[in-house]
């Protein structure tokens, strides 16, 4: 189980792509600085291996279905109706 | 509540990222969410974002979120950030409770060879429509 630094790690790469995806691809220079120290001192307490684990779940392509078998469904204001529906 | 994120694409091509808002009014909501929410229990729906109109859209890709109905986006990224973090790069989908909050996510294979950018789509798409509930005025 991830502890401390390296769990942190990660979520400030979520929140990094959050913020980068809310201002339409890049970060103003100094956020994006501040951004990038915050990741560098959670980098220097993590442990090699975390490291590794680390980078290589970032550029993970987790096993998906080809087709996800489902298709949208209209509801109505206030219906009860799930959005979609198996196809 | 139950705010569905669905990355549809029509037969004629047209693409996008459509938002359904669902409440289920006074309920118990107090630790995880209560069984049944949201597969057997959606709620009912009080606001949506199409793009692409239903219905028969096929559904590339979707993120399920369920929360209280007073939860304001703040409370759901805390918990979305960390139940992302914590997945391990493997099989989709994804699915699991962080704080008050219920996760799922699944995408086709195409999408997911770059989770991370078809994630934040869905993501930034979710929280407009949350926020535009809270704060009509914020549009």
């Amino acid at each position: 189980m991830m502890r401390g630094a390296a769990a942190r790690y990660r979520e400030l790469l979520i929140e990094l792509l959050l913020e980068r995806t809310l201002s339409g691809g890049s970060l103003p220079e100094g956020l994006e600085a501040a951004r990038a120290a915050q990741l560098d001192r959670c980098w220097q307490f993590m442990t090699d291996e975390e490291q590794d684990d680390a980078e290589r779940w970032w550029a993970s392509s987790p096993k998906a279905p080809a087709r996800l078998g489902s298709q949208d469904v209209k509801v109505g204001r206030g219906e009860q109706l799930l959005p979609r529906k198996a196809a | 509540m139950y705010l569905s994120s669905q990355w549809v694409i029509a037969r004629d091509g047209a693409e996008g990222v459509n938002v359904f808002h669902y409440h289920h009014g006074p309920i118990d909501w107090s630790g995880v969410p209560p069984e049944g929410i949201p597969y057997e229990k959606p709620g009912a729906l009080v606001a949506e974002s199409v793009v692409v109109p239903p219905p028969g859209n096929r559904v590339r890709a979707y993120l399920d979120i369920s929360a209280p109905d007073d939860a304001d986006w703040t409370e759901i990224q805390h918990s979305l950030v960390a139940f992302v973090a914590a997945t391990e790069g493997d099989s989709l989908p994804w699915e699991g409770i962080h704080g008050r909050c219920f996760f799922r996510v699944e995408l086709e294979h195409d999408l997911a060879a770059d989770w991370r950018r078809a994630l934040g789509s869905l993501i930034e798409a979710a929280r407009r429509v949350l926020s535009a509930s809270s704060d009509p005025a914020a549009g």
